[in-house]
């Protein structure tokens, strides 16, 4: 079989140019999404459930997490650049900017971990009460999607530095890329939803 | 400075002619910098507006208002679902309205059996 036989086995003809992998990351990025969406609709409930919520900005660092989600939004810019860089056949650009974009993720992360000792230490643990489950049940899960995440570009990013994953317009990149600005997406609905309302 | 300087002003891709723009010393895709702008703003007025005294409703509608503006941009723009087949929208569009749909009949149901539940719609009375 031909290179460009080969090629266009690779994409889907129904969704016009996307390749199989692409369709692929799509439907796992919405059954994901509903997984969140259950777990809002259970914070959303047990909230509604209960008259003494306590305000979130009132127990939580709502300036420290601003600046923990600005840092992410950033990441996603960092993202589509190291994508940019790997479309035109930049390896060296685009391992640059994959591997800015893990250290945004990382930083979010040493953020959450910092965040976490900060609340445990005041009290705010797991067993204390509905919003601390909730908050911690929502925003651990989705901290497990960024350590996926940051994974996931390391290990694009070695790739991308060694010549790899450019071909077929960077699918690969393009790929990971749509999963880490879905963690981004997530967490503006979390941070909307936990920490400001 | 940029890595990929080499490549021209407005460079083609996958979804047609590109506009490049210079930015903190790096070069840019010119809607890539207006979608940072956009969210960088509303991040500020999402913060800012929970240190005003305003009425909660109407700054939960508002907070709720601007993040799905923010996760739009970012679906739209840096996830290209503005420049993909109609199709692929439909794929991540249809199970929105699904889950809220999941999400009323949920709630009606705790109504039941948790005491005090206010339900959203009943908020904006």
């Amino acid at each position: 079989m031909s290179a460009l036989a080969k090629a266009q086995r690779r994409i889907e003809p129904t969704f016009g140019a996307a390749t199989t992998g692409k369709v692929g990351m799509w439907i796992y990025l919405v059954t994901d999404a509903m997984t969140f969406a259950g777990l809002l609709i259970a914070y959303g409930i047990l909230r509604a459930g209960n008259t003494q919520w306590p305000l979130p900005t009132s127990v939580l660092g709502i300036q420290f997490t601003a600046v923990m989600t600005f840092v992410l939004i950033i990441s996603s810019v960092t993202m589509v650049q190291a994508l940019d860089a790997a479309k035109h056949g930049d390896a060296k650009g685009a391992a640059r900017w994959l591997f800015a974009t893990v250290g945004g993720g990382l930083f979010f992360l040493l953020g959450q971990v910092y965040e976490y000792r900060h609340l445990i230490h005041e009290g705010f643990t797991l067993p204390s009460g509905n919003f601390p489950a909730t908050f911690f049940v929502v925003t651990s899960f989705h901290g497990a999607h960024v350590f996926t995440g940051v994974t996931y570009l390391f290990i694009i990013a070695m790739g991308v530095r060694k010549g790899k994953f450019l071909d077929r317009g960077a699918n690969k990149v393009e790929i990971a890329g749509l999963f880490w600005h879905f963690v981004d997406l997530v967490w503006i609905l979390v941070f909307t939803f936990v920490y400001l309302i | 400075m940029s890595d990929h300087d080499h490549a021209p002003e407005a460079a083609h891709d996958d979804h047609g002619p590109a506009q490049y723009v210079e930015f903190l010393g790096f070069r840019m895709k010119k809607e890539y910098l207006m979608v940072l702008v956009v969210l960088s703003v509303l991040t500020i007025a999402e913060v800012g507006i929970t240190f005003t005294r305003l009425d909660r409703k109407i700054m939960g509608v508002l907070l709720v208002g601007m993040a799905v503006t923010k996760a739009s941009f970012v679906g739209l723009y840096y996830m290209h679902l503005k420049y993909e087949k109609k199709l692929l929208l439909w794929v991540a569009f249809t199970p929105l309205p699904l889950s809220a749909v999941y999400a009323a009949a949920l709630m009606l149901d705790a109504e039941k059996i948790l005491r005090g539940l206010t339900l959203p719609w009943n908020l904006l009375k």
